[in-house]
């Protein structure tokens, strides 16, 4: 609009009050998080909530103090690893097939499934997970069928640390993740996919290229950048999720997983963690008296939030290093 | 022209007998071999997806293995028959094929070890051997089924890129159905039409005159009326908080956001989609800690009047509470979305209005605004969908609403955190409203899958009618 430096108009004066509102209210979000997680540094230290020693009230002994967040920081970080390990190859094909190698108009309809399938909720995944649970984990994973004797008796493993039919596990949760991630990445990968200047690939098709060549060479490395992007929010999305990963993985876990990418234990990510020191999954909030354990889950948000702005620091830089690289 | 054509080739001195080769290729025996390997990896491929799900295909993975071990090492032998060429592809997968099968000779029926905290089926490695190695035969005996050229290299992608979608979209699909088959019987209007009610109801007749008896359908029963209604108002209140806010931001980022200000407000809306649900869930339970014992707990944690006529504060939150926590769930996708409308205004139709006279307020109104009408209702939908479904903003201060009052200022519920409470409640609330669980999930998607389709149909409209086609 025409501006005019001397005289505000009545439209602009409105809608930058509207437009602080969102603005004070994220400010008084992070202030809010920030105040609150004071109190657990100041009561146990920096050194116990990096530990690896953790126990909540839905533990067997509940032992005030220990909450060390290193088990739920690896578990973030394993699980956003084995998500995107499902997720990346799957949505990069479903974007693919819809743009470039789509077969008589399938790729519209790729497009609108996957708009649709985007608006289904984590709650209903996760109360879809127990389809997974008995089609894939259970029969393949825990040895159901077989006696518990023989189980125990054998070699690689001590008895008492391994998988029960009814327990949960990392793959499960990622799993699920998966297929709530999926419909948010493939939209944004195909934009990319279509916003690639159909002069380059033009040029490769005029110089004699086939459309797999043009594909790997030409389209992908030019499209790098917005599929980075897709991949950051598959990753928010991840690390953010609350109730697939409290449904599907499990509360808090103690101590650090035995090797160290065992994927097969429940290592609960920060969110379920968090949750769960907030009594959020039994019996709501107004239970939790406890000022320190309050604190340790607001630490756990404040922890979370560190870890999605340094991912979204990553990707800002290798976005800029992609745009410098493939782009005149 | 045949008899130059001779000349010429001699004079290079090629032979007679390989022109007449490379012209009249024999086409239907040199195809056999390729055939045949594509067909046994495309059940390869088959058995292997199959060995995922079920137990029952034990017997095959070896033989099949070996079946393409043998035939991609003849491929191997016959194209360098026919090109004088090795193409070390079909080698490598000959020797993968054979260590496959013999790992799998030598596997155990459940694997554990390096302390892994599971048992490995069997039948798990089989799929993933089968379809390592059946997917790269399938593409490589296409390429030659096809004749070798470039754009058969183009047409043996195809197993690569159509395996991963064909096995996501009948994941969705299969999801789907068995959550038709296991909530689809309880879908009827008895247990939509009732809300959920626990035993205050019985002290309230008690008072009334009544003897309570505790058994009876009056005391106990079960229902989602009380859910469906506070997922309706939930979606309403948050679209009515967040559509004026988030419009607004959006029209002044784009239009007046050209400064440090607008860039500042533009990162700050744009990281609260950045930051977890869990952050937001723990605001909500700020809002309702820093108000409590104050005037202000009417209207944030919710208040009902009980049996005597005692007014009692709730101890959770309300639904303006839960409404005002997920605006600021919803407003980033409407400013986004503005933005995005504004942005795609054509210069001609803003300068055409400033020259017939128009203020700056009129063309707002009538030229800004309904050109991002479409980017605005459809975002507005889909923020009232992710309002719907949200459990984690409700997460500290949602209850079972079970004295099935619905308001304003009445403790927050709604179907999404039903769902999740049956899960972690105690046994007695488990076992009478747990049957009800994919009941609920499936009002639940039934509500996304419209407001989905409805932004859609809505946009295609809106653009119709505002744009101009």
């Amino acid at each position: 609009m025409v501006k005019n430096k001397h005289r505000t108009s009545r439209i602009e004066r409105f809608t930058k009050i509207l437009c602080l509102i969102p603005v004070i209210s994220t400010v008084l979000v992070l202030v809010n998080i920030i105040l609150n997680s004071i109190p657990v540094i100041k009561i146990y230290g920096l050194g116990v909530l990096f530990s690896t020693v953790f126990s909540n009230n839905l533990s067997a002994v509940m032992i005030m103090g220990q909450y060390g967040l290193l088990p739920s920081l690896w578990g973030s970080v394993i699980l956003a690893l084995t998500t995107i390990l499902f997720a990346f190859p799957i949505s990069l094909a479903l974007a693919i097939f819809a743009s470039e190698f789509s077969i008589k108009g399938i790729g519209r309809y790729i497009e609108v499934v996957m708009a649709i399938f985007s608006g289904i909720p984590p709650i209903v995944y996760s109360l879809l997970s127990i389809f997974i649970m008995q089609m894939f984990i259970t029969p393949k994973l825990t040895g159901a069928g077989f006696p518990l004797d023989y189980l125990t008796s054998l070699p690689g493993i001590p008895p008492g640390n391994k998988l029960g039919p009814a327990e949960t596990s990392t793959v499960l949760g990622a799993f699920v993740l998966a297929l709530l991630v999926i419909p948010f990445m493939t939209p944004l990968i195909l934009d990319a996919i279509k916003n690639v200047p159909f002069g380059l690939k033009e040029g490769s098709y005029g110089l004699g290229a086939n459309r797999w060549y043009t594909l790997t060479h030409i389209t992908i490395p030019a499209a790098a950048s917005g599929i980075l992007t897709a991949l950051s929010i598959g990753i928010l999305k991840t690390i953010g999720d609350v109730v697939i990963s409290a449904w599907t993985i499990g509360y808090g876990k103690n101590g650090m997983p035995n090797p160290l990418f065992d994927i097969f234990e429940p290592i609960s990510p920060l969110t379920s963690t968090g949750a769960s020191l907030m009594n959020g999954l039994t019996g709501g909030a107004r239970s939790v008296l406890d000022v320190g354990q309050r604190s340790a889950a607001f630490f756990a948000a404040l922890l979370l939030m560190v870890f999605a702005f340094a991912i979204l620091g990553v990707v800002s830089i290798a976005r800029h290093y992609f745009n410098r690289r493939f782009s005149q | 022209m045949s008899t130059q054509y001779e000349d010429q080739t001699l004079d290079k001195g090629i032979k007679k007998e390989e022109i007449t080769k490379n012209y009249f290729p024999n086409v239907g025996l040199n195809r056999i071999l390729p055939f045949l390997t594509f067909l046994v990896s495309a059940i390869n491929v088959v058995v292997g997806v199959l060995s995922i799900v079920s137990l029952s295909f034990e017997a095959y993975p070896v033989p099949l293995l070996g079946i393409l071990a043998l035939l991609s090492a003849l491929l191997f032998l016959d194209i360098y028959r026919q090109k004088d060429k090795w193409d070390f592809r079909l080698l490598i997968l000959a020797v993968v094929s054979v260590a496959a099968l013999l790992s799998l000779n030598s596997l155990p029926i459940l694997w554990t070890g390096f302390q892994f905290n599971v048992f490995i089926d069997h039948s798990v490695f089989s799929a993933i051997f089968l379809l390592i190695t059946g997917t790269p035969a399938m593409m490589v005996s296409l390429y030659y089924l096809l004749g070798a050229t470039p754009s058969a290299e183009d047409v043996s992608i195809y197993p690569l890129i159509l395996l991963p979608v064909v096995l996501i979209l009948t994941v969705y699909l299969s999801l789907l159905v068995q959550m038709w088959i296991k909530g689809g019987a309880n879908l009827d209007l008895e247990w939509i039409t009732k809300p959920y009610l626990d035993f205050q109801w019985a002290v309230k007749s008690f008072i009334a005159g009544d003897w309570p008896t505790w058994t009876t359908v009056q005391t106990k029963q079960a229902g989602l009326l009380n859910y469906l209604q506070g997922t309706g108002l939930l979606m309403l209140l948050t679209s009515l908080i967040s559509l004026p806010i988030g419009v607004g931001a959006g029209v002044f980022l784009n239009e007046y956001g050209d400064n440090r200000f607008g860039r500042t407000a533009r990162f700050l809306i744009s990281s609260l989609r950045a930051i977890s649900l869990f952050v937001l869930g723990l605001t909500a339970f700020s809002i309702v800690f820093y108000t409590n014992n104050t005037p202000l707990a009417r209207i944030f944690h919710g208040f009902w009047i009980d049996g005597y006529g005692i007014v009692q504060i709730s101890s959770g939150g309300s639904y303006i509470t839960a409404s005002m926590v997920l605006s600021l769930l919803v407003i980033p996708i409407i400013t986004s979305a503005t933005e995005q409308g504004c942005h795609s205004l054509p210069q001609e139709l803003r300068e055409g209005s400033l020259a017939l006279g128009a203020s700056e307020d009129t063309t707002f109104w009538w030229i800004i605004l309904p050109w991002s009408l479409p980017n605005i209702v459809t975002s507005v939908i889909l923020g009232c969908a992710e309002a719907a479904g949200s459990v984690a903003v409700l997460l500290f201060i949602a209850d079972r609403g079970q004295f099935g009052q619905v308001g304003l200022f009445k403790q927050v519920t709604s179907l999404a955190y039903y769902i999740f409470n049956v899960y972690y409640a105690d046994p007695a609330f488990k076992q009478f409203m747990g049957g009800l669980q994919f009941t609920a999930g499936i009002l639940l998607l039934m509500i996304t899958f419209v407001l989905g389709i409805l932004a859609m149909l809505s946009k295609k409209w809106l653009i119709h009618r505002y744009r101009g086609g």
